[in-house]
C-alpha cells in the first residue's frame, strides 16, 4: 500500500469532503496502478437505491490518476478533457470496495491518456479511456 | 533497402491522413494541429498512433522542439533509424 491515510491523500489532490472519490493508492508498477474506494451514504454520488452513480465512479477514475500524478509529479489541478471506449456494466454498491486498475498509455507534456477499468467483487463496473490535462 | 527520407515523408503522410481524416495537403512548414486538424488531447491520440504504426516513441519533451511537420518528420524518421 503506497497511500492509505486520507490525510495523505489531501497532500496529493486539491478535492475535500464531501467530494473526495479515491481512499487508497494501492501500488504503482511501471505504467501501471491500482487504487480503492469504499463509498458511505453521506457521499454525493450515493443514490436512493445505496448505489455509487457511475458519474462518481468516473470522478473516482479522475482522482485516481491525480492521486499518482500528484504523488509521481507534485500537487497540480486536473481536468477531464475527454472520455472514450465508456462501458457502464453496473453502479456498485455502497460500503463495498470499488478496485480501479488504471494503464497510462501515453503522458505527453501536462496532456496524459490512461485507460482505466473499475471493479467490485471482481465484477466489472465500468471501463473507458480517459484523457486528462494538468495545470502544470 | 535503406529507407529514404522523402519517401518516409511521403508514407507517413499518407498514413497520417487516413489516420486523421486529412483531405488537404500536409505542408513541411504547417505546425502539428494545423496540418491534422489536432486540438491538444488529439496529440495523445498522435503519439499513440505512431507509436503503434512505427514501434517510435515521440516524448513529451520531444514536443518542446517539435513546431512543424517537418520537424515532426525528421523526429520520427531519425529515431526509426536508429531504432
Amino acid at each position: 500500500m503506497i497511500i492509505e491515510k486520507k490525510e495523505d491523500i489531501l497532500q496529493y489532490i486539491p478535492q475535500r469532503e464531501p467530494i473526495i472519490m479515491v481512499g487508497h493508492l494501492v501500488e504503482i508498477i511501471d505504467n501501471k496502478m491500482l487504487t480503492q474506494l469504499t463509498v458511505y451514504k453521506e457521499n454525493y454520488f450515493c443514490t436512493i437505491n445505496n448505489t455509487v452513480s457511475f458519474y462518481g465512479v468516473i470522478e473516482h477514475i479522475a482522482q485516481s490518476y491525480a492521486l499518482v500524478y500528484g504523488y509521481l509529479y507534485g500537487k497540480f489541478i486536473g481536468m477531464i478533457g475527454r472520455i472514450t471506449k465508456l462501458r457502464v456494466y453496473f453502479e456498485p454498491n455502497i460500503e463495498e470496495i470499488i478496485n480501479t486498475e488504471i494503464t497510462v498509455i501515453s503522458n505527453v507534456n501536462n496532456l496524459v491518456l490512461i485507460s482505466a477499468i473499475s471493479f467490485q467483487n471482481e465484477s466489472k463496473i465500468i471501463s473507458c479511456e480517459m484523457y486528462l490535462h494538468f495545470n502544470r | 533497402m535503406e529507407l529514404k527520407f522523402e519517401e518516409f515523408v511521403k508514407n507517413i503522410n499518407i498514413y497520417l491522413s487516413n489516420e486523421f481524416e486529412i483531405t488537404g495537403d500536409i505542408l513541411p512548414e504547417m505546425t502539428i494541429t494545423e496540418a491534422l486538424g489536432l486540438d491538444s488531447l488529439d496529440l495523445l491520440d498522435l503519439v499513440v498512433s505512431i507509436e503503434k504504426q512505427y514501434g517510435v516513441k515521440v516524448n513529451g519533451e520531444d514536443f518542446h522542439e517539435i513546431k512543424s511537420m517537418s520537424d515532426f518528420h525528421s523526429h520520427v524518421f531519425k529515431q526509426l533509424k536508429s531504432a
